[in-house]
């Protein structure tokens, strides 16, 4: 019963990533076909000392641990308030727009994006009054974690709701009346109770932002590239197939490691605690 | 010194202000994408000015937005049904039985979500067009969606078999009915909240993705997303806010369809996790 599922998983997922990982090292030939199967490190060096690689692969970091702190820091006070709040309709109206902002496309999310980060957008024409001078959002770093964030954001919510739930109110009740007041309780009871939820929201956020793709390529205009979208230009590009497959590995490989190495670290945070 | 009470006062003023920011962060741009579809300039501009249905028209001229709409559509809903079928007698296997290696299998299972989508995407290009020789978009496009829509119909559909009350399944053999009987007598019922529910969101998933299509495509089977993501890199118009308004409406119905099934506060709390 389990084999269609195999099937479906090993020969045409798994094994599609490992080929990608022979063909890295491959030749490539324009001429002659899509690869030549000699082995070479030729398209792992073209790729690694690229400095525009490198400067990309700074920015994707940056951008990623940036809206995985953002969306946190907006992300909690609503799962919060959905968790305790004593009014339904406060818990409803969170809830419903968690949700519907939760699974908005990408394309009404950027549409929007575009209009009120642009030159003459929203924020610019607010600004305009006040100061003569725009400021530039869009192709630039600030642009695309604004609008990571704004995806990332009731995601982290969603999944806070619950481990915020399941703290137990009279630990925090009996915090108050030894004489603790809300910010003593929350840091001292609230925070390190979820952190569990905390930590799965941060590493979930940080590694679905480190490969975003069409929100920086939208909002980022070509100036401003992260991995994902360096990866789809380069490739576009050329055609070449060893170099995409190189590209691809590299950013599987940054994508999987950075995230296991912010789970380790936030992983020994708890235990410290 | 600062009172407590003070103290808890302010706090609580920060935390309220703090909130009512990220409604507005949160909310404003769907606002922002409903309005500009209405906006009679060629390239929207704040504040909107006028009220037009221009744009709507221009939408509904252009055939590679009603070709993509209705592939989006046809590779969607035939991949997410496709991923249910298989993730049903998956659910079984691995929630009935002990084996080898199942843990090593359910890890595998969930790979397609930590896999940026750009990597699954050139490896499905190099994969089908290099080594299978698959050159048709169709098959590669539904092959990709089922695979990217596969681990969430596993999660919510493996939660409701693990959840079944097995008493039920025994009386019915005892009663004499045979396993395909019992199938549909007595499990197809109980899980058909979480088949609507998983496929509902799996349609949510396929019809949002570009990284992985971008790919896949050919001149003549072209998703959705894709047109629009080409469409955006050269015109910048409200065009893109009709198409906009139609995807606000399916992702309503899709959520509307999950909070009368399993609610939408249930799932919030165990369907999403990426």
């Amino acid at each position: 019963m389990i084999f269609p599922a195999i099937i479906l998983i090993f020969p045409l997922f798994l094994i599609p990533l490992a080929s990608i990982l022979i063909i890295s090292l491959f030749k490539y030939s324009p001429l002659q076909s899509l690869w030549i199967p000699e082995f070479t490190i030729e398209n792992y060096t073209n790729v690694v000392t690229s400095p525009l690689f490198i400067d990309v692969l700074i920015s994707t970091i940056r951008i990623a641990v940036a809206v995985m702190v953002l969306s946190l820091i907006l992300g909690y006070p609503i799962a919060y308030y959905i968790a305790r709040s004593p009014s339904n309709f406060i818990k409803r109206t969170l809830l419903i727009i968690s949700v519907l902002t939760f699974f908005m496309s990408w394309v009404p999310r950027l549409f929007a994006w575009i209009i009120i980060l642009g030159k003459y957008g929203v924020i610019n024409t607010m600004l305009r009054l006040i100061t003569e001078e725009p400021i530039k959002l869009l192709g630039t770093d600030l642009g695309i974690i604004i609008g990571l964030t704004h995806a990332m954001t009731p995601l982290t919510a969603l999944i806070l709701i619950n481990p915020i739930k399941n703290i137990d109110l009279t630990l925090e009740e009996s915090a108050k009346s030894l004489g603790a007041d809300n910010i003593q309780t929350f840091f001292k009871i609230t925070l390190p109770l979820s952190l569990p939820g905390i930590i799965s929201a941060l590493i979930l956020t940080y590694s679905v932002a480190v490969s975003a793709f069409i929100t920086p390529m939208m909002l980022g205009q070509g100036i401003t590239l992260m991995m994902s979208n360096y990866v789809y230009t380069r490739f576009g590009e050329t055609l070449n197939f060893p170099l995409g497959a190189t590209l691809a590995v590299v950013l599987l490989t940054v994508a999987l490691t950075t995230s296991y190495i912010i789970n380790l670290s936030l992983g020994k945070l708890v235990k410290v605690r | 010194m600062i009172s407590k009470r003070s103290v808890d006062i302010v706090s609580s003023y920060v935390v309220k202000i703090v909130l009512i920011i990220t409604i507005i962060f949160l909310f404003f741009p769907v606002i922002i994408s409903i309005t500009f579809a209405f906006d009679p300039r060629n390239f929207p501009t704040f504040p909107p000015i006028g009220f037009t249905l221009k744009w709507f028209e221009n939408f509904f001229r252009m055939r590679t937005f009603i070709e993509g709409l209705k592939w989006s559509l046809i590779i969607a809903v035939t991949a997410s049904g496709i991923s249910i079928c298989i993730a049903i007698p998956t659910s079984f296997a691995i929630t009935r039985n002990e084996f080898n290696g199942k843990n090593i299998l359910l890890a595998a299972f969930q790979s397609p979500l930590i896999v940026p989508g750009v990597v699954a995407g050139v490896a499905f290009l190099t994969f089908f067009r290099g080594f299978l020789n698959i050159y048709s978009a169709l098959t590669n496009l539904l092959i990709a969606h089922t695979i990217l829509t596969f681990p969430y119909t596993l999660r919510t559909i493996g939660a409701a078999i693990a959840g079944l009350d097995r008493t039920l399944e025994e009386a019915a053999y005892s009663l004499g009915a045979n396993p395909l009987s019992v199938f549909r007598h007595v499990i197809l019922p109980q899980i058909i909240p979480a088949m609507v529910s998983s496929f509902v969101f799996a349609l949510a998933i396929s019809l949002d993705d570009v990284a992985i299509s971008v790919f896949l495509t050919d001149p003549y089977v072209y998703t959705f997303p894709v047109t629009l993501m080409g469409y955006m890199k050269v015109t910048f118009d409200p065009t893109i806010g009709v198409a906009s308004i139609i995807l606000l409406v399916l992702t309503t119905i899709i959520i509307l369809i999950i909070d009368r099934l399993v609610g939408i506060d249930k799932f919030a709390a165990f369907g999403i996790q990426r």
